[in-house]
């Protein structure tokens, strides 16, 4: 099984590679990056978000430190997206350097150990998923559903992926659905409001999302739309998996949610839109009450 | 606009009739107008309304509703619906979304019969935005879920007085 979105964001000939994940399915295009403002650009134009926003930051400190420290990379990137936890990702980078080993061993080692992590977490939530698995799911988990399938097919188990759509940026309709599809693997694509029907009439009967922030308390954040599909499986009794990474001790609330241009809130929409006022925080918050068990990622393992 | 400026709005869901314009004339509380995927009703249908009546909303994607519940910002949901009988009503898809955040969140739901909304506007399915096909797989049937009516049973469109004293 093959997806490009399963490492987004690549070095090649000591150049920074992006996925345009913006401009998927209907051209597959890189984006070269030669220095920090183009990966801040990058982040910022939403040409790669989830995995590869940490390869980015990783690629980046192991290209541009020269320039530069960690630290302010990390400071660069947590200003174009808040939400996300990219001081945990520079704590781990200063936690491996050092002793003769440099950023790039580091960040290479990092992205092996983190894809074999990313296979046992598939396996994990394999074997507690049921027998059809008729999984609801929102948003882009870089390739790893396809991990999922394959040990959810090894283990002997029946599956079908029931994709949200994701408005404004469509990520489920044109990343997930594209990357299962291509792999012909079962997938039916809803709109993000049809996930009560589906719950209600026995459609589905487990959720798995992705999580961009984890707390130890089980709460999660994740791109919007993740909170009601969590609160209505609660309330269905239907299984919900974040599959998370490095839950730290905070208080949710605490994180603060990106609110987007209200502009990209008409995405694919033509027309304009100027006039019109509009609301667009990019994640949500779910208590770890609505939480059924979160799947971590064991990178040390 | 920013989250921390939507105080106790109003949601529709639905295609607006006139009652429910004169409700919110009535109110004059700031409505939340979603998109109402696949039909994009809320753009292409309710949108002109709300402006001709000269009300405030603030337009949203569909998946918005749970952050707006979460933080307490829907005082009020408005459901317009196709058909009514004792046991329930029967309304456009995603109409169970929103009935049931409302009722899961303890925030009361008002129902009205929907709108003349024209016939037009009910064919695209979740393949299709913006006359854009995203999906163009030969069995496009079998890849997507069809946007059919959904029937809202009387107690779930309730929110009892302790509840709602709770919140």
């Amino acid at each position: 099984m093959e997806s490009p979105l399963l490492f987004p964001v690549q070095i090649k000939d000591n150049k920074i590679v992006v996925l345009d994940e913006t401009l998927i399915p209907f051209k597959e295009e890189y984006i070269e990056v030669t220095g920090l403002p183009k990966a801040l650009w990058v982040l910022k134009e939403m040409k790669t978000r989830s995995l590869g926003q940490v390869l980015l930051f990783f690629y980046s400190c192991a290209l541009f430190r020269q320039e530069t420290t960690v630290d302010y990379i990390c400071g660069q990137f947590k200003a174009v997206r808040p939400t996300f936890d990219f001081d945990t990702l520079a704590s781990i980078i200063k936690r491996q350097t050092g002793n003769g080993v440099t950023v790039k061993d580091a960040v290479e080692s990092f992205v092996w150990a983190f894809d074999r992590a990313r296979k046992k977490r598939c396996l994990a939530l394999a074997q507690i998923l049921p027998d059809p698995a008729n999984i609801l799911t929102i948003c882009n988990v870089n390739g790893e559903l396809l991990y999922l399938y394959e040990e959810l097919t090894q283990l002997g188990k029946k599956a079908c992926f029931y994709v949200s759509e994701t408005r404004p940026y469509l990520q489920g309709t044109r990343l997930t659905y594209w990357e299962l599809q291509k792999n012909n693997i079962p997938v039916k694509v809803l709109c993000d409001n049809q996930a009560a029907s589906l719950m209600r009439n026995g459609i589905v009967n487990c959720v798995v999302t992705g999580a961009d922030r984890a707390t130890v308390g089980n709460d999660v954040i994740n791109k919007l739309g993740t909170y009601a599909i969590a609160r209505l499986a609660k309330h269905f009794g239907i299984p919900f998996y974040p599959l998370t990474q490095y839950p730290i001790k905070i208080n949710i609330d605490a994180i603060p949610i990106e609110e987007r241009p209200k502009e990209e809130t008409f995405m694919f929409l033509g027309g304009d839109f100027s006039q019109v006022d509009a609301v667009y925080p990019a994640f949500d918050i779910t208590k770890g009450d609505f939480v059924t068990k979160p799947i971590e990622l064991n990178l040390f393992e | 606009m920013k989250l921390e400026n939507i105080n106790n709005a109003f949601l529709i869901w639905g295609p607006i009739s006139p009652e429910g314009v004169m409700e919110l004339r009535r109110q004059r509380n700031l409505v939340i107008l979603p998109e109402n995927r696949p039909f994009m009703l809320g753009l292409k249908y309710n949108m002109s309304i709300l402006k001709r009546a000269e009300l405030s909303f603030v337009y949203c994607t569909d998946n918005t509703l749970g952050m707006l519940f979460y933080k307490n910002k829907i005082a009020k949901t408005m459901i317009f619906y196709k058909t009514k009988t004792d046991q329930g009503i029967t309304a456009i898809a995603g109409s169970l979304y929103a009935a049931m955040l409302s009722k899961l969140h303890n925030v009361p739901i008002s129902i009205f019969l929907q709108g003349n909304a024209p016939a037009g506007l009910f064919k695209d399915d979740v393949s299709v935005l913006g006359g854009k096909a995203f999906i163009a797989a030969p069995n496009k049937a079998d890849s997507i879920i069809p946007a059919d009516d959904e029937f809202i049973e009387i107690p779930m469109l309730t929110v009892s007085v302790d509840l709602r004293t709770k919140s």
